[in-house]
């Protein structure tokens, strides 16, 4: 990056370490609340055991607000990361809410009530049934490729056991009200756990709701070559949307927006002209498999844009490498639609892998960005025809070393495409000395 | 570093801070174990027999005895001071004697935690009030 840029990624970053410290508020403070006025303690286990409960659910309420995509608190980091986060911290709280039960089941085992919810104290049942909840949620997210769970069906039963797991969990907290000795901490745990609820009610209805008022309409359907459909979608009050060019839309076709079946795609089009919007989307399954069925002036609805992947957020490049493979051309053609319409003349590569010559999806609009852009273009064929002198295989170092300038110091990269061929582009920058801060990457299967 | 390793560390290290906070509060609410003041504090509530009370839901009784609805149902402390008397009670209070050959040997490690708690003389004298 260009010393230009150094105070935008310093500012990034503070804003990053204040988002994180004001996720640790969030799940502690509610705690500490708790200590001014109480007792003495009755044991460090004993304490650390509750502490790590009331911890716990605390990091089951702030997870709601990490898919809640608020974009300035996703901003610094990426949405993708966000969604990580999400995935590896509900990890990380269910091991939390498992010490919990574990410590006092340990030291204090009369104290936890019997299983047969006949002869349990109901908040103590709830609690047990808000574990039981949270493990299956856990375990579901985890596996949901390998049980082939269709991504639609598991966001609803996602949402349906999060909601209920973390009702029961505040139930139990209420109900077993440990160091809730006063009026004023009961009041706090009540209005902590009112206000996550909300947060459950604002994504569940108020976004979905501001949604379906600003629908939009297809206006075409483009099949383009390796099964590939581009859909043009424009807002239907005629209000530009405003983008930079590597964000995403959130999709919904044939559902309302508040029967959460959306899928984030790529904005494929020009950030120039926001007045409608291309995604271009492949059939691949779930979802995507009935694309090429969508008819001109079917209603869409659009929550976007979203992500920090692109150009103008390093726009003090001296140039842009941009590496693709298949589907993951997407927002890079916007990126380049859109400095072909800036009249940018910063030296630009693009190395865009593939498999077949003829499925390589926007390949003719590829040579005519070439004449309207100074755009190097690598195609990579991993199964290319008998004539062809280009580059073959899989992408590699080499590849890379034999059009790349030596000079790459002002570069900056953006690789989306295929997991594994994210990892390959990934190292051989590394290898190549291009300092990671300068790579970025959009990962594909982040929901 | 890749984005999915970032966003994996980012949640390790943010897991771990919450831990040794958890950790840090529960060392915060028994730092004042020098000055022990559990009887004193609870005491403000009221008489010796009050501080017997809290601590009968305090020391997780609850969770298996009732007293007047309140607890587990299952195991009724209600006219326990009728049925027992004060060795008995005590003896069925801490899991000893022969309490503790009829008790299940986790139910009596958790009674025995009870030996040493402050507050034993007056859950001793609540529970011989429940007639």
């Amino acid at each position: 990056m260009t010393p230009k840029g150094e105070p935008r990624k310093s500012a990034t970053s503070r804003q990053a370490l204040v988002w994180l410290g004001l996720y640790l508020a969030a799940v502690t403070l509610p705690l500490f609340a708790l200590l001014p006025g109480s007792e003495s303690g009755y044991g460090f286990t004993w304490d650390f055991a509750m502490a790590l409960g009331y911890a716990g659910v605390a990091m089951l309420g702030v997870q709601f607000a990490l898919t809640a995509r608020f974009k300035r608190a996703t901003a610094p980091f990426g949405i993708d990361i966000v969604y990580y986060f999400h995935r590896y911290l509900a990890v990380c709280a269910l091991v939390i809410v498992f010490a919990h039960y574990g410590l006092l089941r340990w030291n204090v085992p009369g104290m936890l009530a019997p299983v047969d919810p006949r002869f349990a104290p109901a908040h103590m049942t709830a609690g047990r049934i808000a574990l039981g909840a949270f493990i299956v949620l856990v375990v579901l997210s985890l596996t949901r490729r390998a049980l082939r769970l269709e991504y639609d069906n598991w966001r609803g039963m996602h949402a349906v056991l999060s909601s209920t797991a973390f009702a029961l969990a505040l139930w139990h907290v209420l109900g077993a009200a440990h160091y809730l000795d006063t009026a004023w901490k009961q009041v706090l745990w009540a209005v902590f756990g009112m206000f996550w609820l909300s947060l459950i009610a604002y994504v569940r209805v108020v976004r979905p709701w501001r949604i379906a008022r600003r629908p939009w309409r297809v206006t075409e359907v483009r099949p383009e070559r390796g099964r590939v459909h581009t859909l043009r979608l424009e807002p239907v009050d005629r209000r530009p949307l405003q983008f930079a060019a590597g964000q995403f839309a959130w999709l919904t076709l044939r559902a309302s927006p508040f029967a959460m079946r959306e899928h984030p795609f790529s904005i494929a089009s020009s950030a120039e002209c926001g007045m409608f919007i291309e995604l271009s989307i492949k059939e691949l399954g779930d979802f995507t498999s009935t694309i090429g069925s969508v008819k001109v002036g079917e209603t869409a609805w659009v929550d976007a844009p979203y992500g920090t992947f692109g150009i103008d957020l390093r726009p003090d490049a001296s140039g842009y490498v941009f590496i693709a493979g298949g589907i993951g051309i997407a927002p890079v053609l916007s990126m380049l639609r859109t400095l072909a319409d800036r009249q940018d003349r910063r030296p630009l590569w693009l190395f865009y892998g593939n498999r077949i010559w003829e499925r390589v999806a926007f390949r003719e609009e590829l040579d005519e960005l070439v004449r309207r852009l100074d755009l190097r273009l690598i195609h990579v064929l991993q199964e290319p025809p008998a004539e062809w002198a280009g580059e073959q295989g899989l992408l590699t170092q080499e590849i890379l070393s034999r059009h790349l300038p030596t000079e790459r110091s002002g570069l900056e990269c953006f690789i989306c495409g295929p997991t594994p061929m994210t990892y390959i582009a990934e190292l051989a920058l590394g290898n190549l000395g291009m300092r990671a801060s300068h790579v970025h990457s959009e990962i594909f299967d982040w929901v | 570093m890749r984005r999915e390793t970032r966003a994996r560390w980012l949640a390790a290290a943010t897991a771990v801070t919450v831990v040794v906070l958890a950790a840090l509060f529960a060392v915060l609410r028994n730092a004042s174990d020098a000055e022990p003041r559990s009887a004193a504090a609870t005491a403000l509530a009221g008489d010796r027999v009050s501080v017997g009370q809290v601590a009968l839901e305090r020391l997780g009784c609850i969770a298996c005895h009732s007293v007047g609805g309140r607890g587990n149902p299952t195991n009724s402390l209600d006219g326990v001071g009728r049925r027992r008397d004060a060795t008995a009670l005590r003896e069925w209070t801490l899991g000893q004697g022969t309490a503790k050959g009829r008790l299940p040997p986790e139910v009596v490690r958790m009674k025995a935690r009870a030996a040493d708690d402050p507050d034993l003389p007056a859950l001793m004298d609540y529970l011989a009030t429940l007639r």
